[in-house]
């Protein structure tokens, strides 16, 4: 190499070099290296400049952030929970759940009961009376026709309304501008589903009057921008993306919301969702944090942050096919029907079954995989806190020696030497499936070592959650349920249990409630379990107005279905949330949205 | 030449087309549902009313003919209409394609919400990795073996072997959470309209855009470098250097030029990629462009969202492959249709 190309070489790197440079630096010395929140793009103003007590819009820009970003905000139309919350802060109902699954008057003065006449004494109507004065956010008052309205947009076929709450209301009448009157079809010793809590807030007539039936589809702009009677109202949205919150100026609480301006970002994923409150300062709140426990701990030990857990009614269950789903059946295969109810070989056999929970050890998989998330649990009703027994409680106890001797009780003995039991030729041989899923797979994993240790041989099968939660006509669905074993989440989303406990009823009224092939698997009864006794306790809850004898009634119905191992409970599920530090007022229940007390959220002093 | 494009034109037609079929088929053969992520609660019979509402119900080839109609000629008569102002039909009642998971939003205003953001990181990423990577290869394949080239080469393999997500999650760590210098979030809302906001611009378009840039770098780098060897050992550089020519002329004016044919094809069919997105990068920067539109379209079952965008891709891909061949012309001349 000559003299001359050496001396290019190094003026050639020395450009590189300024290249990377500029590359890195460019505007850093802007605003300088600084850390933390103060450096974030979107932040508070700093606490220095906080007046004493928080007023309305004081405390600056609030960030929440939404892994699953945002698609619409009007909960009718919507398809995901992260939906949901964003409806919450703009639109209100007349009651909602406060954190112990209580419910609190929103819109309407009071919760309406029979005592104070509000029930009417044969359960079939309820009528509210409205918050005196209340605006929407463009300022026109609200009124009990918006509620008539609102029942009408959700009931007509072609709205593809996505809320369940109105099934059994008959009609929703205005009795007078500040009264609203829902009859049922049918009693209702549980009245409180039309109009409570996030699921089925109140729309403003005036701005959906023309997105009723088909043209519900080609309202962009109601669908996006709602108008609420809440404490804030979109500013900006992008689907899919960012929505901008600012305070809805017609609000009716003075001094609140607190925050002048919150900021919904989706997009990315949960652990970095998590590291941007907890490492970053970027964002003050984070939701549904689905990160291994052991990385959320070393996060949440930076001293930034705090995790929390909202409890509602979700379980991660086995459910026990009492079917056989023999392939070699063809069609026949999970098929149930009143007159042959195509038994399982081995599972019908109650000792299978409490052999089969009696090997789990429910604490681990609560610890290990769930972390915040999730509590061992040995019931189907878990939460809300006052319809939960703890009679079952044992199941908490691994008992592996147990299961062996109770297997062995029954006859199952692994007389051929390869590690699996058998009775009369069948062997106990299981196909357990669920979605795909880490924590699942981790899961099945473990139980499947734990069933191996009590001479049960299972094999494990995982399938795409789109296919499995989807449509019954595929094979793979979970209402077909072509295994002998499967797992999943179910649980009870409003506060009262009774429509999720009437899914374990083998006959309604409505005909078969088993999922078979006359209902298109249609049917609630997963599990394919028959017991007369078990409908008959459900139709006496069904038809039981006292609070009482409801919780008694929850507490029978659900320990027939755990103490006959219908289904294995394995985990009482949260959704696991982050907030900053400097955040106040985060106040978590289960069967609201987290942002159910937005208005009350401020800056810590 | 004009016929030659126009001849080209014609025979994207039918490409096109069959792209069409085969997208719209792909999705719609593919299993999964809109209201799969619905809470279990939800009854079967609320589920139907949706899928209905969704025109789910009819049969493939009506729902394929109604696709076609929107994209051919609703969508750009609406377009038309939005660029000069006037009325055309009955614009009210236009049935539009629209978002089924964004209930009624014109798969085009979303495309469109993204394309900024995209433009930002990923077009830029790619303006700079062209500016960089071009001299670099030029300038490695000129020191050929010797220190610079090896550092050169070392740093576009590494490059070219890391995937963005590792590099994504390295920058983020390094200069994101220890040092703290740039956000991790990319804001999209931002208006940019003084000093400060265009500050705050770059400042969040350094960890993406670096990240981008490297991989990219790396083998429009080689790939130069490639291209300016072989044209080093031609007789006319030789014939250059020995009319007494000094070593610029020879390299920018007989080098580069000529290496540059292949170079332009390359970087010409990368274009598409762009509007593509890069869905890694954006969603690890939270960037929400083209390609995180895309990846969320696919796991809600957004099925509109995803058969407009990927024929948009294909309707992009068509056209930069042309617009390649045709540049091949217009840079070498011996090149002739």
């Amino acid at each position: 190499m000559t003299h001359q190309e050496n001396r290019r070489t190094f003026y050639l790197f020395g450009l590189l070099v300024v290249l990377a440079l500029v590359f890195t630096a460019c505007a850093a010395p802007a605003a300088g290296p600084s850390t933390g929140a103060a450096d974030a793009p979107a932040v508070a103003a700093p606490s220095s400049d906080l007046p004493a007590e928080p007023g309305r819009g004081t405390d600056g820009t609030l960030t929440l952030l939404y892994w699953q970003a945002v698609s619409i905000i009007n909960p009718y139309q919507s398809t995901g929970t992260k939906d949901y919350h964003a409806g919450s802060l703009v639109l209100e109902s007349l009651l909602e759940y406060d954190p112990a699954g209580n419910l609190i008057p929103t819109l309407a003065q009071e919760v309406p009961t029979v005592e104070n006449g509000g029930v009417s004494e044969d359960l079939t109507t309820i009528t509210y009376k409205l918050v005196p004065g209340v605006l929407w956010s463009d300022g026109t008052p609200l009124t009990a026709d918006d509620f008539v309205f609102t029942w009408q947009y959700c009931v007509t076929p072609e709205t593809g309304c996505t809320s369940g709450n109105f099934s059994a209301v008959a009609s929703v009448e205005a009795v007078d501008a500040g009264t609203v009157k829902i009859t049922f079809t049918t009693p209702q010793p549980y009245p409180y589903y039309a109009f409570i809590g996030y699921l089925s807030p109140v729309l403003q007539k005036a701005q959906f009057e023309n997105c009723v039936g088909a043209a519900a589809a080609t309202c962009a702009d109601a669908n996006s921008f709602p108008i609420g009677t809440g404490p804030y109202k979109v500013k900006d949205f992008r689907a899919n993306d960012v929505v901008v919150y600012e305070v809805n100026p017609t609000y009716r609480f003075e001094n609140q919301p607190h925050f002048a301006e919150v900021v919904m970002k989706g997009g990315g994923d949960a652990e970095s969702a998590a590291r941007a409150v907890l490492e970053t300062g970027e964002a003050d709140y984070a939701w549904n944090l689905q990160v291994p426990p052991d990385i959320l701990n070393e996060m949440a030990a930076k001293g930034m942050g705090t995790v929390v857990a909202a409890f509602g009614g979700n379980v991660e269950r086995i459910l026990i096919n009492f079917t056989n789903p023999d392939p070699t059946l063809g069609d026949a295969r999970s098929e149930w029907s009143e007159a042959d109810p195509n038994p399982h070989p081995f599972l019908t056999d109650p000792a299978v079954r409490q052999a089969l929970s009696m090997a789990i050890d429910r604490t681990i998989i609560a610890e290990q995989l769930y972390g915040a998330g999730g509590k061992p649990t040995c019931n189907i009703v878990s939460g809300p806190e006052l319809y939960v027994t703890t009679t079952n409680d044992g199941c908490l106890t691994q008992d592996i020696a147990g299961a062996q001797a109770l297997l062995e009780g029954a006859g199952w003995v692994d007389s051929n030497g390869d590690n699996v039991r058998e009775k009369d030729g069948v062997e106990l041989r299981v196909l357990y499936q669920t979605s795909t899923n880490a924590v699942r797979q981790k899961t099945q994993a473990l139980i499947q070592q734990w069933w191996g240790e009590i001479g049960v041989a299972t094999e494990l099968k995982n399938i795409d959650a789109g296919v499995f939660f989807g449509p019954t006509d595929n094979a793979d669905s979970l209402a077909k349920f072509y295994s002998d074993v499967q797992m999943f989440t179910n649980g009870n989303d409003s506060p009262n249990p009774q429509a999720y406990l009437g899914g374990w009823r083998c006959l309604t009224e409505n005909g078969v409630n088993i999922a078979n092939s006359s209902n298109a698997w249609g049917g609630e009864n997963i599990e394919r379990w028959c017991n007369t006794d078990f409908d008959a306790l459900w139709g006496e809850l069904a038809a039981t107005a006292d609070q009482d004898a409801r919780i008694d009634l929850v507490h029978q119905l659900n320990d027939m279905i755990v103490q006959d191992y219908v289904n294995l409970p394995l985990v009482f599920r949260a959704s696991v949330s982050a907030h900053a530090n400097t955040l106040q007022g985060v106040e978590l229940g289960g069967f609201e949205t987290e942002e159910w007390n937005i208005e009350n959220w401020s800056r810590a002093r | 030449m004009g016929q030659y494009v126009f001849r080209r034109v014609l025979t994207a037609i039918p490409t096109l087309l069959f792209i069409s079929l085969i997208i719209f088929l792909l999705l719609d053969l593919a299993p999964g549902d809109p209201s799969a992520n619905l809470p279990l609660s939800i009854p079967q019979e609320v589920r139907v009313r949706i899928r209905e509402s969704l025109g789910l119900d009819e049969p493939v080839h009506i729902r394929y003919l109604k696709w076609m109609n929107q994209f051919f000629i609703v969508e750009p008569t609406a377009a038309l209409e939005k660029l000069t102002g006037l009325q055309i039909g009955d614009s009210e009642n236009r049935l539009r394609i629209v978002s089924w998971t964004s209930r009624g939003v014109p798969v085009i205003d979303l495309i469109l919400q993204r394309l900024p953001q995209t433009l930002w990181v990923v077009g830029l990423s790619y303006l700079l990795s062209v500016v960089i990577a071009v001299p670099l290869g030029v300038l490695g394949a000129y020191h050929h073996n010797g220190l610079f080239d090896q550092i050169n080469s070392v740093i576009s393999v590494i490059g070219f072997s890391l995937p963005t997500f590792f590099t994504g999650l390295l920058v983020i760590l390094v200069f994101g959470v220890w040092l703290g210098w740039f956000p991790t979030i990319y804001n999209t809302t931002l208006v940019i309209n003084s000093w400060e906001t265009f500050a705050q611009q770059i400042r969040q378009l350094v960890l993406p855009v670096f990240v981008l840039t490297f991989f990219q770098m790396a083998a429009i780098n080689r790939f130069t470098r490639s291209a300016a060897l072989e044209n080093l050992k031609q007789d006319y550089v030789r014939t250059a250097r020995a009319k007494g020519l000094n070593e610029q002329v020879v390299v920018v004016r007989h080098v580069v030029r000529n290496s540059l044919i292949p170079v332009v094809t390359l970087v010409a069919l990368g274009i598409p990629g762009i509007f593509g997105g890069a869905i890694i990068t954006e969603q690890i920067f939270r960037v929400n462009g083209l390609g995180a539109l895309l990846i969320l379209a696919i796991q809600s079952n957004d099925v509109p969202v995803v058969q407009t965008t990927l024929f948009i891709f294909a309707v992009l891909v068509v056209l930069f492959n042309l617009i390649a061949d045709v540049l091949y012309g217009v840079l070498d001349p011996r090149i002739r249709f």
